[in-house]
């Protein structure tokens, strides 16, 4: 008999709050770019079984965890409100919800989730004020006591924090900030850094993160 | 303009500083390379930088490694240079310490033109990750879907490689979806990631959904081991089932009813994938399999893969065939197995270019219609051939039937003549 073969639930959250407006189109081609090469490599998506996220004052599926075949274009993200990281937590568990059962019925053996979160701010509440709401739900969502408990891997640029990067991290040194805080370059570099994690990734059939990544520092290396 | 092992840019032992600009970065972080990157002052080949560390015999092993085609016979080292991306020069920086290896970009006719859905497209190279798919996943994806003859086409000239590395005694053990490239056009592949090879034996490598029931991780691993992963490999590209090594035995089962000499290389490569290590056929004898078959599996016949017979057209979403599929869309010409050098050939255009269905096409119950029949092959024993219901009869066939017919007649009119005189 077969041993199960591993999979493993991937999430990509994108702040698409206003102040990524002048990086829309950056955003859409770096989606594009990472469901190109998922679709074109069946030894990356069999084993990375992808979804995209986005938000800002409300969280959307960008792309389901379903067969990437099926769809017939991207939806294009649209910047504007501000960084409700609570809606983005909330979304995040009720697809870990959906989705681990799903792979799980699939006969496959189903890794921890993670999720890759891709921020320029801080979290806000509903009306763009400074907010620690989000922290109840955040930590229930990464306790141990959540069966599907994913990590979270957090790449900042532009305004980012790096103490709120640190603090949603769940992988000690895995927290990302950019080097120069430029958007733009920070952008370009983080979805090569994606798919590098998710080819050595499925070359392993196990979660594995970079050591280094290009026009990034470890926040932990510059926050005591 | 792409290298090749027998015209490095310079020797054999080159500075780091002689590459020049390093330019754009391929990959990055992949098992023993801190990055492999294109070199814009010497187009056509790849800078492959080590990690610090590097392989612990780096220098002498790779100078041996990179010396060896120049002792090849010249077949074999145009195979190396037509089929490989062989090391051709070890890279060293001022202190004389070796940084990583210059390699030959491999050929732009590797790439493919994928149209994605929007009408995208994409240019990459095709790695055999998407040739071990079922046809009816490469119809979905773009691709020309590959018949079996085009896939054992491409097998033995996988084969080919593997077998050249055997009969030098190298080791390579990293068989799997990513180092191998493959060209519908002329269904020759093209190996990458030599750098590692060993002469001899050496420990095992990590390689999830590859491992050697015999040498696990934490053994010493040798040419055993590389001849289960190329079965391995073959098999999974032949029956387009992946991951689960029984599934892909079971349908490699379905295909011995096709002809004597698939029916060989099937039983082949179950013995490979089932038999004590030291048991396993060499490759050259899987090689030879595959050459026999290539050059007698009917191209363009349609093999039903994973017992698929019918299809959603990816043209007509609302409609399913009446008739199984036939060979029109697919490349027809009988595979040629290239394993010398070949002038390039224009490549055709994709059989699909019309993006992605809404739904993966339909599959219907027939998927068991397949009929045998018996024949007797050219050394007097009964073989089983396989035929479609819907197959046209052919010329021999009708032949066959009216002699049947007339076989029945005469006797019925004997047994006639029979009864009335014993009446």
């Amino acid at each position: 008999m077969s041993a199960k073969v591993n999979c493993l639930p991937v999430y990509v959250i994108i702040d698409t709050s206003k102040s990524m407006s002048p990086y829309e189109s950056m955003l859409n081609q770096g989606i594009e770019s990472l469901y190109d090469e998922l679709i074109t490599s069946p030894r990356i998506s069999d084993f990375a079984h992808v979804s995209i996220i986005s938000f800002n004052t409300d969280a959307e599926v960008v792309m389901q965890m379903t067969d990437l075949q099926s769809m017939n274009a991207l939806p294009q993200v649209a910047c504007g409100g501000v960084t409700n990281f609570g809606e983005a937590i909330s979304l995040l568990r009720q697809r870990i919800d959906q989705d681990v059962p799903y792979l799980k019925n699939s006969g496959r053996q189903v890794l921890r989730p993670v999720a890759f979160l891709l921020t320029d701010g801080v979290p806000t509440d509903e009306t763009g004020h400074p907010s620690e709401e989000w922290r109840v739900e955040y930590t229930a969502l990464v306790s141990k006591s959540y069966e599907s408990h994913p990590n979270v891997v957090p790449f900042g640029y532009g305004l980012a924090s790096p103490q709120f990067l640190k603090d949603i991290a769940t992988i000690p040194d895995a927290a990302f900030l950019a080097k120069d805080g430029g958007t733009d370059s920070a952008l370009r570099k983080v979805i090569p850094a994606l798919l590098n994690t998710l080819l050595a990734s499925a070359k392993d059939n196990a979660l594995r993160l970079p050591a280094e990544v290009d026009g990034y520092i470890r926040v932990s290396e510059e926050i005591l | 303009m792409n290298g090749v092992w027998s015209r490095p840019p310079a020797g054999r032992v080159m500075r780091l500083n002689d590459l020049g600009d390093l330019g754009e970065k391929v990959s990055e972080g992949n098992g023993e390379s801190a990055y492999v990157c294109k070199l814009t002052s010497h187009p056509g080949w790849l800078y492959k930088a080590y990690r610090s560390s590097g392989p612990a015999d780096s220098a002498s092993r790779l100078d041996r490694l990179i010396g060896l085609p120049g002792q090849m016979s010249l077949a074999d080292k145009s195979l190396v240079d037509a089929r490989t991306s062989w090391p051709a020069a070890r890279i060293v920086d001022s202190a004389n310490r070796t940084t990583g290896v210059l390699v030959p970009l491999a050929p732009e006719e590797y790439k493919f033109e994928w149209t994605l859905p929007g009408g995208r497209s994409r240019h990459k190279f095709l790695d055999v990750d998407v040739l071990a798919l079922s046809e009816m996943k490469q119809r979905q994806m773009g691709l020309p879907p590959q018949s079996l003859a085009e896939r054992i086409a491409v097998c033995a000239s996988i084969a080919a490689m593997a077998d050249l590395l055997e009969r030098h005694r190298l080791v390579y053990l990293d068989w799997s979806y990513a180092n191998l490239f493959w060209r519908p056009a002329d269904h020759s592949a093209y190996l990458i990631d030599l750098d590692g090879a060993s002469f001899g034996p050496r420990p095992q490598i990590q390689s999830p959904q590859w491992e050697d029931p015999h040498f696990p991780l934490g053994t010493t691993a040798g040419n055993d081991s590389d001849r289960y992963r190329v079965a391995l490999l073959i098999t999974r590209c032949l029956t387009g089932t992946r991951v689960y090594v029984a599934e892909a035995r079971t349908k490699l089962s379905e295909l011995r009813t096709l002809s004597a000499e698939v029916e060989h290389l099937a039983e082949l490569l179950i013995l490979t994938l089932t038999t004590a290590a030291s048991s396993r056929p060499t490759i050259a004898t899987m090689r030879a399999a595959l050459d026999v078959a290539d050059g007698t599996s009917a191209a363009g016949q349609t093999v039903p893969l994973g017992g698929v017979r019918e299809w959603k057209s990816v043209h007509d979403r609302g409609s399913t065939r009446a008739n199984p599929p036939v060979t029109a869309p697919r490349v027809t010409t009988p595979p040629r197995r290239a394993t010398t050098p070949a002038p390039p050939k224009p490549a055709p255009a994709a059989a699909s270019t019309t993006g992605f269905p809404p739904q993966p096409p339909s599959v219907t119950a027939s998927g068991d219609a397949v009929r045998s029949s018996s024949a007797i092959n050219g050394t007097g024993r009964t073989v089983q051939r396989a035929s479609s219901p819907q197959s046209p009869v052919t010329p021999s066939s009708s032949a066959s039937g009216v002699a049947m017919m007339v076989m029945l007649t005469l006797i019925v009119i004997v047994i006639v003549i029979v009864i009335l005189a014993i009446l």
